[in-house]
């Protein structure tokens, strides 16, 4: 499988980057959820998906840059999500995941709040 | 691939090799912007951005439990339960962060409520609590009314 593309960096992010990362991998699973398992359930994962949003941005506005980098490989991700031992294969056995990942790049799993001010980080 | 970032570190590794030198006074040794990021933006940051998830927190599930009551009831007095009580664990580590909690700062937060809720409920245009209000309510532990 191809990862062309799949790299993505926010530069200079410090000791943050293990909570970054694990507000990425809640999204993708939210977002993944709404799209592929639907149901009652979908306000309040639209919730909580703003809610690590919010996080996101205050993590990426409120940061110094420092030495060190953020790396994340959306299929690594992907295949974590799905297939971990409380993935969502197994919480969802109904739902038809794809076997790589439906996101093409990082900013369809950010959005574009948090795009913007990842965007606005990386200017400064 | 794209390619790999040359400066992804390990920060504990980093950490441990600042600490040692600290212990050892090799000062021309440390990386000073480095270590500056770390306690301003990391320490000092992460506490400030606990304080701020809290507030936001608590201001969501206050408003949504007063205008609609009957939804996500228990969802929303959890959020709040457990914001009091972090908020109360957080000012009681650090008390200088109360110095945090201005108007300014829970207007920032009510930014947040307003995007997180959206339309699903009608929002005061401002903020209706005040930080001594807030600051109180995480003072007194128990859920009061205000």
């Amino acid at each position: 499988m191809s990862t062309k593309g799949f790299f993505e960096y926010v530069n200079e992010m410090s000791n943050e980057r293990p909570g970054y990362r694990s507000l990425i991998k809640n999204l993708l699973s939210h977002r993944l959820k709404i799209k592929y398992v639907q149901g009652r359930d979908v306000p309040h994962w639209e919730t909580e998906i703003k809610t690590w949003e919010d996080d996101l941005v205050d993590l990426l506005t409120t940061v110094k840059p420092s030495l060190k980098s953020v790396q994340i490989d959306l299929h690594d991700l992907y295949a974590k999500v799905l297939k971990q031992k409380d993935g969502l294969r197994r919480k969802y056995p109904k739902a038809s995941f794809p076997d790589t990942c439906p996101y093409a790049s990082l900013k369809e799993v950010l959005g574009s709040r948090v795009w913007n001010a990842r965007n606005r980080r990386s200017g400064e | 691939m794209a390619e790999r970032h040359v400066n992804v570190e390990d920060e504990y590794s980093w950490a441990l090799q600042t600490a040692a030198l600290v212990r050892k006074k090799e000062w021309h040794a440390i990386d000073r912007k480095a270590l500056l990021a770390e306690l301003e933006g990391s320490i000092a940051g992460g506490r400030r951005r606990e304080l701020r998830s809290y507030i936001r927190d608590i201001l969501r599930s206050r408003l949504s439990l007063k205008l609609a009551p009957k939804v996500d009831k228990q969802y929303n007095k959890d959020l709040l339960r457990n914001a009091l009580e972090g908020l109360e664990s957080l000012l009681w580590s650090c008390p200088s962060l109360r110095e945090v909690v201005t108007e300014e700062f829970v207007d920032d937060a009510y930014k947040s409520v307003k995007y997180i809720i959206g339309k699903s409920i009608r929002l005061p245009m401002r903020c209706p609590y005040s930080p001594d209000q807030l600051l109180k309510e995480a003072e007194a532990i128990d859920v009061v009314e205000l």
